[in-house]
């Protein structure tokens, strides 16, 4: 009855380790995401934050004479994969213009958009059980960015 | 409209015996509140002065010093006792509505934010007229939010979120930042959405690319404005409606009544004007050839 006891004790805690993000904190991927951005940009300022018990919010800005930089990030920190997944197509369904279009390099699952006029792009990704959102200026640094999310999360 | 219940703390010198004396405030040279009250010794604290004086008729935001003044001898003479202010205050269309705000998510805030009230009463700017202080708002937020479609940035946030720089935001944003305000000093404007589909809870959607998620349910027509591309596709739109007028802070500009899809999917489907979104996006298959 032991045996049996402690092998399906060891098969619960594989299953609910397989599901979600291993290896770090929600502290740390909060602290980890606000380290990526302002290491890469320090003369950003944070301008909106919002931290609870399973998301975050960020804004951060710049702004000199015509030059204008900023940087958004939501991120969502679900019990388990399935849970992120709802919270992404949950987005999905409140954007005006659609969900963007799909990738297959980052994550999970993942969405981008770029934005013709003005060249900014978000890009929407869900590794193990967090769901990050990342806009930015232009593609190239939202892909740079999500990367370097996506390396925060050791599944 | 009222002002608010004042309270206020005199000190008086040097000592009096007991005596019945009548506190008033003054705005500029008008009497706004009178108080009976007993004082003795050299401090008196007098309570509940309150007015109901309609110190202003428009949305704006004043900020009045008020005047002092004691009578010991039932009002035949007044002395100074003194000024306070400035008093920061809100004059709003009605009382303010609860909750003020609700996000996309149908997430609600029921406070009231100084934040809102300021924002709103500095686009009314004084207006007295219900139409007027609508089209203010409107254009308040188009000017003050940059519209860009694509945005996804503000998700399940509290809609003053949308202040913070960068100042950028989609429809839903807009919209949902107008009623709030326009819910701050007492106004109601249900959001609406328009998009095209079935029925209230489905939409029909296209593909804009090979990719079947990058899809949309219909196209207007519309010059390019902020971040929005020259006659723009999207899965929906949203709107504050008064009374079956549409104020769209997204483009600004004049109210309107309709919307015209210049393109839906292949089935035609039909236009949905509802308060509350789709539930269901079905893709058709079909892809638009522009």
């Amino acid at each position: 009855m032991k045996v049996i006891m402690i092998v399906l004790l060891f098969v619960l805690s594989w299953a609910f380790f397989a599901s979600v993000g291993m290896g770090q904190s929600w502290l740390e991927i909060r602290e980890g995401t606000k380290k990526i951005v302002e290491g890469r940009d320090p003369e950003l300022k944070m301008t909106a934050k919002l931290e609870e018990e399973n998301r975050a919010f960020y804004k951060w800005y710049f702004s000199e004479n015509d030059e204008e930089r900023w940087v958004v990030v939501n991120i969502f920190y679900e019990k388990s994969r399935s849970d992120a997944s709802k919270q992404m197509e949950r987005t999905n369904l409140h954007l005006p213009a659609g969900p963007g279009r799909k990738r297959s390099d980052l994550g999970d699952q993942a969405f981008y958009s770029v934005n013709e006029v003005t060249g900014s792009a978000s890009i929407r990704f869900r590794i193990a059980n967090v769901y990050f959102t990342v806009g930015t200026t232009s593609l190239t640094e939202v892909e740079e960015l999500a990367r370097s999310f996506e390396k925060l999360i050791k599944k | 409209m009222a002002l608010a219940e004042l309270g206020k703390y005199n000190d008086v010198s040097p000592s009096i015996p007991e005596r019945n004396v009548i506190i008033r405030v003054k705005n500029g040279s008008t009497v706004i509140a009178n108080k009976d009250a007993e004082i003795a010794g050299t401090t008196a604290t007098i309570i509940d002065i309150s007015t109901t004086s309609a110190l202003e008729s428009t949305v704006k935001k004043t900020t009045p010093t008020f005047d002092w003044e004691i009578s010991y001898n039932d009002g035949t003479t007044w002395s100074s006792i003194g000024s306070s202010g400035p008093h920061t205050m809100y004059w709003t269309y009605a009382e303010p509505l609860s909750p003020a705000f609700t996000n996309e998510w149908s997430t609600t805030y029921p406070h009231l934010y100084d934040d809102a009230l300021e924002y709103a009463t500095e686009y009314a700017d004084g207006s007295p007229d219900l139409n007027t202080i609508f089209g203010n708002l409107n254009a308040g937020v188009q000017s003050a939010i940059t519209y860009d479609p694509k945005a996804d940035d503000l998700i399940d946030v509290h809609p003053l979120q949308t202040y913070s720089s960068p100042k950028v935001g989609n429809c839903s944003d807009h919209a949902h930042l107008l009623r709030g305000l326009l819910r701050s000093v007492g106004i109601d404007g249900p959001l609406l959405y328009i998009w095209a589909g079935p029925n209230s809870t489905e939409a029909t959607v296209f593909g804009l690319t090979s990719a079947p998620t990058d899809g949309v349910s219909f196209r207007i027509q519309k010059a390019a404005h902020e971040g929005a591309v020259q006659d723009p596709h999207f899965m929906y739109h949203s709107v504050v409606n008064r009374n079956n007028t549409w104020y769209d802070p997204s483009y600004g500009g004049d109210p309107y009544t309709s919307l015209a899809f210049t393109h839906v999917d292949i089935s035609n489907p039909p236009q949905q004007k509802h308060g509350t979104k789709y539930t269901t996006p079905s893709f058709s298959g079909w892809y638009c050839p522009h």
